[in-house]
């Protein structure tokens, strides 16, 4: 009995972990993977494309979204103050634009799953045929 | 314009209307797709600062309160026009009216055409992207200091251009090299305000190429901006009281060409933020070339940052200077010749010891507090020391 509860423990503890994990997704017709470097970078706008030249329009979760301070202390290691720091330099120089933000990951698999060119990030257990895993 | 609240607009416009119908829907559609393509950004500063001692240095600062001298704010709309080009106003607003090119309205404005995901061309009124900071420095929130390193970035009299520039990426690895080259022109109302007739003085020949190098947490940018300034020696010249003939300030320049040179450094892995810069002021003529430098460094403590900065700036080429030297000769109407001297050499540093609160993430508190020398010399070998300490508050805010 105490081997079962003590199973059942780590199982339950394991479950958790994986809830936690933030994943990296795209259409299911993007083949790539993604290193963090590679994701740092297109979720900075230094990159507009991935490395064999596909065009991609990243998609950024709201503030409000846990997942973005969790994505962004893997990836990028800004907090939001940073990010809004870094993008008001972006906008103010000309030389980028703010990605567009959706609240939820269910809009958001919608519109990658409709748009080739669209990646974003869910937590893995959202993860659906619908869209392709680019970097975990 | 946060998607929400162009929906809200919207719709309480169209239940306004008395013919308000189910086709309505198709209305806000159509209404909310035109806004998609208009964005609204904006910056506020609200800074006051008090020094102590009454001898006043950057900013005019001296022992009163003074909020009025570096509040300022911004706003931007960008309009896409197209999927491939974009145009882009910025109109700025001060607390304190200002002389020269520093003053309210339109700021930038210019159009950009994306010829690739790598390559953008863009024209119009645009930013001189004189330093590594000098494309936004108004832009407080942006920065970790209450406000860009005094003696490199103020004072600078060319912040915009009219002309054409080419933004091209290049990848390297992980690494991405963004290419700036741009050449325009630009009046130049301080040299109008200064000179003896009514001429309009442009400064028709601003170019430079910079390269910026990012990688993971670093930022290398290396930079050379020229210009001619306008104008003749004679532009500038008057007869004082006494009945000596004397030359303004900014006729020292005339004529002459000014090249910049930078060389940045910036890391930021989340914690700790470092910056460096040294800037080097070549001029033809007998204007001082000066040497301009900062460093500085901070670290996260949650939404607290405290920073510490220096900054130092001097002359280079002071032996090209002196009582017996002539620095400037110009010919008078009655064809004599007028010796002018400037002044032979100064130091100036600043130490700043300061912090940046972030509030939320979009509002910032920074306290500075600043510790100024200046050490000049004239060519007859008298010093002049000055010295002073200035206290800073700010507000930043951006949207």
């Amino acid at each position: 009995m105490k081997k079962i509860l003590i199973l059942a423990s780590a199982l339950c503890f394991q479950t958790a972990f994986v809830q936690a994990e933030v994943v990296v997704v795209g259409n299911p017709s993007l083949s790539a993977t993604l290193t963090p470097a590679e994701v740092k970078n297109l979720f900075l706008g230094k990159r507009q494309s991935l490395p064999d030249g596909t065009h991609i329009t990243i998609v950024e979760r709201t503030a409000e979204a846990p997942l973005k301070s969790e994505f962004h202390s893997k990836y990028t290691n800004k907090s939001e103050a940073q990010l809004s720091a870094y993008w008001t330099r972006l906008v103010f120089t000309g030389k980028g634009k703010p990605p567009k933000e959706i609240s939820n990951s269910e809009e958001l698999i919608n519109m990658i799953s409709s748009n080739p060119s669209f990646i974003g990030y869910i937590d893995s257990t959202e993860v659906t045929d619908k869209v392709s895993v680019l970097s975990k | 314009m946060r998607k929400s609240f162009k929906y809200s607009v919207i719709t309480s416009f169209l239940l306004m209307q008395s013919g308000f119908t189910a086709s309505a829907n198709t209305q806000i559609d159509e209404l909310a797709a035109a806004l998609d393509k208009v964005k609204i950004s904006g910056y506020l500063n609200l800074t006051a600062g008090t020094a102590k001692k009454e001898n006043a240095f950057f900013r005019a600062y001296d022992t009163k309160i003074n909020a009025t001298s570096e509040t300022w704010g911004g706003v931007q709309i960008d309009f896409k026009a197209s999927e491939k080009l974009d145009f882009t106003l910025l109109t700025k607003f001060f607390a304190e009216s200002r002389p020269y090119d520093d003053s309210f309205g339109v700021d930038l404005a210019y159009l950009s055409y994306k010829l690739s995901d790598q390559t953008k061309l863009r024209g119009g009124i645009l930013r001189v992207p004189l330093y590594k900071d000098s494309d936004y420095k108004d832009t407080g929130f942006a920065h970790l200091w209450l406000r860009t390193p005094e003696l490199i970035y103020a004072n600078n009299k060319v912040q915009r251009h009219t002309g054409i520039e080419i933004l091209h990426d290049i990848y390297l690895g992980d690494g991405t090299v963004q290419v700036q080259a741009f050449y325009g022109q630009n009046e130049d109302p301080r040299a109008k305000a200064a000179a003896n007739n009514n001429k309009t003085y442009t400064i028709d020949d601003i170019m430079g190429v910079h390269a910026t190098y990012s990688i993971d947490e670093h930022l290398f940018k290396l930079g050379a901006t020229t210009r001619t300034e306008p104008g003749d020696l004679s532009d500038f010249t008057y007869t004082d009281s006494q009945g000596n003939e004397r030359l303004e300030e900014e006729g020292y320049y005339a004529g002459d060409r000014q090249t910049f040179y930078s060389l940045g450094y910036g890391f930021d892995d989340g914690l700790w933020k470092v910056d460096a810069e040294a800037i080097f002021e070549i001029t033809t003529g007998g204007r001082q070339d000066n040497g301009k430098y900062y460093a500085s460094v901070g670290y996260r403590f949650g939404d607290i940052t405290p920073y510490v900065m220096y900054q130092y700036r001097e002359t280079l080429d002071d032996s090209e200077r002196g009582l017996n030297v002539d620095t400037y000769v110009a010919d008078d109407e009655k064809n004599t010749v007028t010796r002018f001297n400037l002044q032979k050499s100064f130091q100036q540093s600043i130490l700043s010891i300061g912090s940046r609160y972030d509030i939320s993430s979009n509002l910032a508190f920074k306290a500075q507090v600043d510790s100024y020398e200046h050490t000049s010399t004239g060519v007859n070998g008298n010093t002049r020391d000055i010295d002073n300490l200035l206290y800073s508050v700010s507000l930043q805010a951006v949207f």
